[in-house]
């Protein structure tokens, strides 16, 4: 088992060529990123969340133990820690805690992978990447603006959108969307239809230990 | 302190020229072949001079009157009048006369013969939808309508459309009378008379059309050159592109309900991106599409961070 983890790691498994685009989509970011920093004062969290389905069965729970596996097997190489949790929705989030972006964009693409191998593809919903603005000291930004913001990659569409709720409440900061959207839309594959940017209330971020 | 956003129009000077230039040459055309054709054409310019006058002396009143809006002292509604002192102290501008429109269609308009003279009007209902930080960029829009005078030049871009329009309804009857008194008289002019009325209305109805839509153009122009103005003035397009999607209702495309729930409708995601442009209805239209404005303003805002 662990011969097929180390071969992930290599070229075989982690950059092969795919019939989707889910890959270069991902990895959009690991250059989109220092667009949002420099232009927006947005830093990655270096934290993010991926969405998947719970399936019963056991084929389903050892495919999350491969994750696992994976995980803590290449702990050294990605520096990450992670945590699974459940939601009230019934999904099963896998969440990553990395040094740098290219640690979780790696770890997220690699646990992609073996969800994929094992046939679980429809049942991944979403990856969620989490960013807060730096705070300089003579920055006088309101508090709102000091709330997490997040880029959602779906992976049906294989497309990023924005989601900056607003805190304790279910609704959205739609300008700081906007902007988020202004700035990034061009460098990382981009959903041009608001109409399919669903938010997705309450992630389990705070579970994880920072 | 070049950037984009900030450079002067030019291209909208050299389109109005432009548009004025194929708009009178057009209306000459017009004219000389009526003209040609021998039209009472002393009665017509009259009439139509007096109408065009009169449209345009009492064009803000009209507009006032016809969409119920009432002008507001600084008593009634002091954050409306407060927030358009704060733009027009910024950008060194008129205070233009504020009115509001009781209805809950959120919109906004600008009136008037010239900029001392001129009134912004808001709707109740835009109040209501938008917070201060849109209803800024709005304002700014209105502002920038009155600072680049769209409302003369509207008027006096549709005087050729306008003008052309009577000429045409004259012409027809005129042409229908002076064929028909052709024929009492001997049947002498009969053919050419017949021919003669086709070619003049074939060219009057060319030229109203083309006129309409150089209108139509110039007015979608001129509200991007508003969008503009209105995020130098405010300084943040974005909240312009907030109000303008609240206002079209496009906000209440982006979803409130959450992924997980609605992941089970498969049918979320196989709508194709709709990327077909309705090219004709776009011709017609006095608006550009939301969508590409917000777009432009988006970009505004891109290049401001």
């Amino acid at each position: 088992m662990i011969d097929t983890f180390l071969k992930k790691l290599g070229k075989g498994g982690l950059y092969r060529k795919s019939d989707d685009h889910r890959e270069e989509g991902i990895f959009s970011l690991s250059s989109g990123y220092i667009t949002l920093q420099t232009k927006l004062d947005l830093t990655s969290t270096n934290r993010c969340g991926i969405c998947i389905k719970n399936v019963n069965g056991t084929y389903f729970s050892n495919t999350i133990e491969e994750v696992q596996e994976f995980l803590r097997i290449s702990n050294s190489e990605f520096r990450t820690k992670h945590i699974l949790i459940n939601d009230k929705y019934g999904y099963l989030w896998i969440m990553i805690k990395g040094i740098s972006i290219e640690d979780i964009l790696v770890a997220s693409n690699g646990i992609a992978d073996v969800i994929i191998d094992r046939g679980f593809k429809d049942q991944m919903l979403a990856a969620v990447f989490e960013f807060r603005k730096t705070v300089s000291p003579n920055s006088n930004l309101d508090s709102s603006q000091l709330e997490p913001q997040f880029l959602i990659f779906n992976y049906k569409r294989e497309k990023f959108y924005p989601f900056v709720p607003l805190a304790s409440q279910e609704k959205r900061h739609s300008d700081l969307e906007l902007v988020l959207a202004s700035i990034i839309s061009k460098e990382i594959p981009w959903e041009t239809d608001m109409s399919v940017w669903y938010p997705m209330w309450d992630m389990p971020f705070n579970k994880m230990r920072t | 302190m070049s950037r984009p956003w900030q450079r002067r129009d030019n291209g909208l000077t050299l389109r109005m020229i432009m548009s004025f230039v194929i708009l009178t040459l057009l209306y000459l055309v017009f004219l000389g072949v009526l003209v040609y054709l021998g039209v009472g054409f002393i009665p017509i310019t009259i009439v139509a001079s007096v109408l065009i006058i009169a449209q345009w002396y009492f064009s803000d009143k009209i507009v006032l009157w016809s969409s119920g809006a009432k002008v507001v002292t600084r008593e009634q509604f002091p954050e409306l009048h407060g927030l358009v002192e704060r733009i027009v102290a910024m950008n060194n501008l008129p205070k233009p006369k504020i009115a509001v429109i009781n209805s809950s269609v959120p919109n906004a308009f600008a009136t008037g013969k010239s900029q001392r003279s001129s009134v912004v009007a808001v709707t109740t209902g835009l109040m209501d939808i938008l917070d201060s930080e849109e209803l800024e960029g709005v304002i700014g829009h209105e502002l920038t309508h009155i600072r680049n005078r769209d409302v003369l030049v509207i008027t006096l871009a549709s005087l050729f459309s306008t003008v052309a329009w009577y000429l045409m309804q004259f012409g027809f009857y005129g042409g229908l009378y002076g064929g028909g008194m052709g024929g009492y008289g001997g049947g002498r002019d009969r053919g050419g008379g017949g021919g003669a009325i086709l070619i003049m209305l074939a060219v009057a109805a060319v030229t109203w059309l083309v006129s309409f839509l150089v209108i139509r153009a110039i007015s979608r122009y001129r509200e991007f050159a508003a969008d503009r103005g209105s995020a130098q003035m405010t300084g943040k397009p974005v909240q312009l592109a907030n109000a303008l999607m609240k206002i079209s209702g496009t906000m209440q495309r982006v979803p409130n309900r959450d992924l997980r729930k609605v992941e089970g409708l498969n049918a979320f995601f196989i709508i194709p991106v709709n990327s077909g442009r309705q090219t004709i209805a776009n011709l017609f239209s006095t608006h550009p599409p939301v969508q590409m404005r917000v777009q432009k303003l988006l970009e505004m805002e891109a290049s401001m961070a």
